[in-house]
């Protein structure tokens, strides 16, 4: 009884932070048409924002959340107003951006070191403490962790779902000449979108640097299961990159456990290419999406 | 009567294609406007430029008053302008609800967003029973009733309709007209591009024939029954 | 002349002046360099054919150049091969993967090919990085299977030490020298020829160019396999040139740095690559000395070229001249290449 529960333990905790990741890079590409390669250091920015702010004043865990939530969202906007504003219209935007993004990654990552060092720092907030379930010690943190991106994902839902504000969001996506029709400033919806994605990418990267380390680095690797994530379920959406996120983090869990923890994502990229071979549209996506 | 609606000499096309040689036409309040023509030759193009999509590279345009060449598709919309578009163009993953709901984006008087709702349920009944239905499982007939329903949830004071009929069956089509014509009793105007000019002629106060990108007659629909010749060379006759 | 012998005349016409060079340039630190241009310039003029002309955005282009220098390092260190028969096999090798990865992924368009491309390549490269147990003992040390975080290194190269001694570098220089000549022929054949032709029907329009029996998929398989073949043999003669492989070949930093190249040379020309491998190596190089703002200054050209100069400087070049010439000549340079 104790191994099913410790790998529902783990896969809970990382389906947590790799849902934030992934909502976010979704509901981005589905509102721009945009794969944001630096959706992993909109993250690590969040986490070391946090760190600095931390260190010298101390910070209590919901205003460590609230703080990497406002940088995330604050270099979502810049990323915006500074670069993908002015790419929109160009042609080859689908391609052209991910190359901005991406050079965008590389120079952030390079400032991050510049400014701390590659010094693998222990975050300074988070809850100590543990409880057992049966025989499996589970730490406050995970709890935590859980909670927090519940209610994160919770207020995105809600957000898009029973307001103004979101369905003006979602219109957008699914038709962006039809949304300006109706009067929807798209332009507002985008940097919207920006700072919404980024604020939930901030949690992710503060969540992520409760259970491992600082560095530089540490986006790179949740990216690229958030990444997994959005392709299976469908780039630019926003629901089944939710659930996929929990889905493959399960399943990772129970790799790793059994077959050891570096074949935990090698297997579900493989998962992913076969379900992708099956259904070239993701899981949830829609047909029109990919083809052609 | 006033001026509601005014555009003088509109240049304007896409990117390495002018489209419009200088298109006028002028709306007045409460009045019916058809812009009749044979298919690619400029009339969608002529909505989406009045309704902002397509910059204006000559011309003038105004709108209940106001210069609205340079403006923003929102300040169109804003001043009460609004384009239905071709091909309804609704929101796919919406309910019906939720797409009329749109419509009244920029309206925040919730009590007046009901009675419009409500309103708009009247004119058609059949989109209160699909109230919670997603969009995209619609049919034509009901996807063109939510894409004019949507056009009425704002403030509208000129609808904009392209193509009303398109694709749809001849007793859809008497359905949407009579829907149209119960609008006009209310005060409407209407712009309204068709291919299919049958309809119109009990519809349409004047008709401007717009070919190759340029007005090539106008007047009101009386004098267009009379001068049968020109709407049967340029649309087969109907 | 038809736009593909006029490419290959130009192709001959570098060639010949790059082994003409050591003639005038004899210090082996510059001829050095100039082999590195020659390689990073195959990678970057098969990611062009790829990501600007079969429209494959791929991000595993350093996967592959990593598969033909693991292909080199791995046959030399544990089947005893000499670099000469271990190049042929790795490129090989790196086509077959190619072809694996190309039919898994390229069934998909767009965005999603390069992200599993690039998640691909980057699950490979954590398992690489965290491979731990010894696959045997060379020189008392632990040698992982896949060379684990260090990689390969010190194996034997191509041998032209005892042969050429104080010269053994223009050996080097000749060898890759030739594989990068072999490059340009291929890469010129595919964008000009037949194939470039395919590539860009499929462009223009998918549907019209699938009707008259040319197959997306089949075609960017093609190409993926192909110039996977070519970067894979970069990666080869890197690998017996610095007698080195290992994962910072293919880490993210590196995939920039060859994008930047493609990117600032000019996606969709044929010759651009060449400038913006020269232009890129040169500015890593000066940047070395303004203290290390390499990924900096990369990461910078990356988005400033997508924003104002997305064509890269060869379209630059291109509109640059076209103004100074006037309007007259824009018929001429705007003809496309297969006008025979």
């Amino acid at each position: 009884m104790d191994i099913p529960i410790q790998i529902l333990v783990t896969g809970l905790t990382m389906g947590s932070m790799y849902a934030l990741a992934a909502v976010g890079l979704s509901l981005i590409f589905g509102t721009l048409g945009m794969f944001n390669m630096a959706h992993g250091m909109f993250m690590t920015v969040g986490a070391y924002v946090v760190f600095s702010l931390a260190s010298s004043l101390g910070l209590p865990m919901i205003g460590a959340v609230l703080v990497a939530m406002l940088t995330g969202a604050l270099v979502g906007i810049l990323t915006h107003l500074l670069i993908v504003r002015f790419m929109l219209t160009g042609t080859d935007f689908t391609t052209n951006v991910i190359v901005a993004t991406a050079g965008l990654a590389i120079l952030m990552e390079d400032v991050t070191l510049k400014m701390f060092g590659g010094y693998p720092y222990q975050q300074t907030v988070g809850v100590s403490g543990t409880f057992r379930i049966g025989g499996v010690v589970v730490s406050l943190q995970s709890l935590v962790i859980l909670v927090v991106a519940m209610v994160c994902i919770g207020a995105v839902a809600w957000l898009l779902l029973k307001t103004r504000f979101g369905r003006a969001i979602r219109a957008t996506a699914m038709n962006r000449d039809a949304a300006r029709l109706m009067g929807v400033r798209t332009n507002t919806v985008f940097l919207q979108v920006m700072a919404l994605a980024g604020a939930l990418a901030g949690v992710a990267g503060l969540m992520i640097s409760t259970v491992a380390t600082l560095s530089p680095q540490m986006g790179g690797d949740p990216l690229l299961k958030a990444f997994v994530i959005c392709v299976v379920a469908g780039l630019g959406n926003v629901w089944g990159a939710g659930v996929c996120a929990f889905g493959l983090a399960l399943l990772e869990a129970a790799i790793g456990f059994y077959f050891g923890v570096r074949f935990g994502f090698p297997a579900m990229l493989i998962l992913v290419i076969a379900v992708l071979i099956w259904r070239p549209q993701g899981l949830f996506g829609k047909e029109k999406v990919v083809r052609l | 009567m006033t001026m509601l609606l005014e555009a003088r000499d509109v240049v304007s096309g896409y990117l390495n294609r002018p489209v419009l040689h200088g298109v006028s036409a002028q709306v007045s309040e409460g009045e019916v406007l058809a812009v009749i023509g044979p298919n690619g030759h400029g009339k969608t193009t002529f909505l989406r430029t009045l309704s902002g999509f397509l910059d204006f590279r000559s011309g003038e345009f105004s709108f209940a008053g106001k210069r609205l060449e340079a403006a923003s598709v929102h300040a169109r919309v804003e001043a009460g302008l609004i384009h239905v578009p071709q091909g309804d163009q609704l929101f796919a993953d919406m309910s019906v609800q939720e797409n009329l709901l749109m419509g009244a984006y920029l309206v925040s008087d919730p009590t007046l967003i009901a009675e419009r709702l409500e309103r708009v349920f009247t004119l058609f009944p059949r989109l209160k029973e699909r109230r919670a239905q997603i969009a995209s499982s619609l049919s034509g007939g009901e996807r063109r009733m939510v894409g004019i329903g949507r056009g009425l949830m704002g403030d509208a004071r000129l609808l904009m309709l392209d193509e009303p009929s398109l694709g749809l069956a001849p007793l859809l089509i008497e359905q949407i007209y009579t829907a149209l014509a119960a609008l006009r009793q209310e005060g409407y105007s209407f712009l309204m591009v068709e291919e299919n000019p049958s309809r119109l002629m009990s519809f349409a106060d004047r008709i401007s024939l717009l070919d190759a990108g340029r007005i090539v007659w106008s007047g009101t629909t009386e004098e267009a029954r009379q001068s049968k010749d020109i709407l049967t060379t340029y649309l087969g006759g109907h | 002349m038809t736009g593909l012998q006029r490419h290959l005349g130009f192709g001959l016409l570098v060639v010949v002046g790059f082994a003409a060079l050591p003639l005038v340039i004899t210090e082996r630190y510059m001829l050095g360099e100039i082999i590195v241009f020659f390689i990073w310039a195959m990678v970057a003029m098969n990611w062009n054919v790829l990501m600007g002309h079969a429209g494959v955005f791929s991000l595993a282009q350093l996967l592959f150049f990593a598969c033909g220098a693991y292909g080199v390092a791995m046959s030399v260190t544990f089947l005893e091969l000499s670099v000469w028969q271990a190049i042929p096999l790795a490129a090989t090798f790196s086509a077959g993967a190619a072809l694996l990865v190309g039919m898994a992924c390229l069934r998909l368009t767009g965005a999603y090919v390069a992200l599993l491309t690039y998640a691909i390549a980057a699950t490979v490269h954590i398992l690489i990085i965290t491979e731990t147990e010894c696959f045997t003992l060379i020189r008392n040390n632990c040698q992982q299977l896949f060379g684990g975080s260090t990689g390969f290194s010190r194996f034997d190269d191509f041998g032209f030490r005892p042969l050429l001694r104080g010269n053994w570098v223009l050996g080097h220089y000749y060898v890759v020298l030739a594989a990068f000549a072999l490059t340009i022929v291929a890469v010129v054949v595919i964008i000009h020829g037949r194939l470039g032709l395919a590539f860009r029907a499929i462009r223009d329009n998918v549907g019209y160019a699938s009707s008259r029996g040319i197959d997306r998929k089949t075609y960017q398989v093609a190409a993926f396999a192909i110039t996977a073949f070519l970067t894979g043999l970069a990666g080869g003669v890197y690998a017996a040139h610095f007698r080195f492989a290992g994962p910072s070949l293919f880490e993210f930093s590196t995939l920039m740095f060859v994008l930047a190249m493609v990117v600032v040379g000019g996606l969709g020309s044929t010759w651009g690559p060449l400038v913006g491998t020269g232009v890129i190596l040169i500015v890593v190089e000066v940047s070395k000395e303004m203290g290390d703002a390499r990924n900096l200054i990369l990461g910078l050209a990356l988005i400033l070229f997508v924003m104002f100069l997305p064509k890269g400087l060869a379209d630059g070049a291109d509109r640059l001249m076209r103004k100074m010439t006037g309007r007259a000549r824009r018929g001429t340079e705007e003809k496309p290449p297969q006008e025979t």
